[in-house]
């Protein structure tokens, strides 16, 4: 087991496996093995417990495929076929997981991008910069502005210069 | 919009204390959970988590942070930026300096399918695409393909043949780029 511990000084104990699912953490592991504690500085605990129940699932899902690809080659029968299958279906339940999972609002959307950059957790990352994206798309740069709460801080000039570029995306 | 100044808002960060030399024993012990039941309590940051925060040893809880997307790390954004159509990545530049800046630099190809190149606007003379995720028409004016027949095209790069049999790979969206033209030289396939 290894300890993390938020910057709001929450412990969260957690197997190995868990928190090697940030590659920051598993260099730090590699690097040197007696570590427990780790201290992380820039997640709070409410995100941190958020993205530990991403990384639980990931884990539990690859460890379930990978004993029941052993019971297969164990018992020898259609070992080819039906791992294959389970791991089709067992990426759909991942899919619907993760796609319940990154159903959160903006602000923890926010949260859990930095998290996931500041950990380096990849599938996180790419799950939490793919739901920004999502909500972008189909929207007007005015309406993009208005959702994330951007202020427009180009001059009308530069603004004009940029959109001239490529008018038919403003149509 | 308050500026943020959040340690996490930039792609370098430190892990506060080596972990060699940490120990863990300057946390109270009430504000340690253990295990995955109650990891899971806290997620939904319910009535749980807030009995944590809400102690008299509510030390170094950081106060709540306005989210600042503006200011996103342009690996963050690029990232981001990187499952937008050629449409949206065009709008998606257009929000803010600090967006721009990553959009300029077109990292990545768009995500989307590719759009079907169609005839010229006989009024206007400009190329009519069609994109299939969007569903829509776009008149686009490129002035490097009026005239122009198309014979293919790869990676975005259109390659075209005009009148007096000049073969040309232009790539229609990187405009502003000097290399979005080039004049291929004639090769003589007789032998």
């Amino acid at each position: 087991m290894i300890t993390l511990t938020s910057s709001d000084g929450v412990q969260f104990d957690v197997r190995e496996a868990v928190a090697k699912e940030s590659q920051i953490i598993r260099d730090m592991i590699q690097d040197d093995c007696v570590i427990t504690n780790i201290p992380l500085a820039n997640v709070n605990h409410k995100i941190l417990s958020i993205v530990l129940e991403y990384c639980q699932m990931h884990v539990d899902k690859t460890e379930m495929e990978v004993n029941a690809s052993k019971h297969q080659t164990t018992t020898g029968e259609g070992s080819s076929s039906v791992p294959v299958a389970l791991k089709v279906s067992s990426n759909k339940n991942l899919n619907d997981w993760d796609k319940e999972f990154i159903n959160v609002d903006l602000d923890t959307l926010y949260d859990l991008i930095l998290a996931a950059n500041y950990l380096n957790i990849s599938g996180l990352l790419n799950l939490t910069t793919q739901a920004a994206a999502d909500i972008i798309k189909g929207k007007t740069t005015e309406e993009i502005r208005a959702t994330f709460n951007i202020k427009n801080d180009f001059t009308p000039e530069e603004e004009a210069a940029i959109r001239k570029e490529n008018p038919w995306a403003f149509e | 919009m308050a500026h943020s100044t959040s340690p996490t808002s930039g792609s370098i960060v430190h892990l506060e204390g080596h972990p060699r030399c940490s120990t863990g024993t300057d946390i109270s012990p009430g504000y340690t959970l253990r295990g995955f039941k109650a990891l899971k309590d806290v997620s939904g940051y319910s009535t749980s988590s807030r009995q944590l925060t809400s102690g008299k040893t509510n030390r170094g809880m950081e106060s709540t942070l306005i989210p600042d997307w503006s200011e996103l790390n342009s690996d963050i954004l690029e990232y981001l930026s990187s499952f937008l159509s050629l449409s949206d990545y065009s709008r998606f530049g257009a929000v803010c300096r600090n967006w721009f800046s990553v959009a300029k630099q077109k990292r990545h190809p768009p995500r989307q399918l590719p759009w079907l190149v169609m005839g010229e606007d006989d009024a206007t003379h400009k190329r009519k695409f069609y994109s299939i995720d969007e569903k829509k028409h776009y008149l686009i004016d490129i002035p490097e393909l009026r005239g122009q027949r198309l014979c293919g095209s790869s990676y975005g790069w259109l390659f075209t043949l005009d009148i007096e049999l000049n073969f040309r790979l232009l790539n229609p969206f990187t405009k502003n780029a000097t290399t979005c033209l080039l004049f291929l030289p004639m090769i003589d396939i007789s032998t």
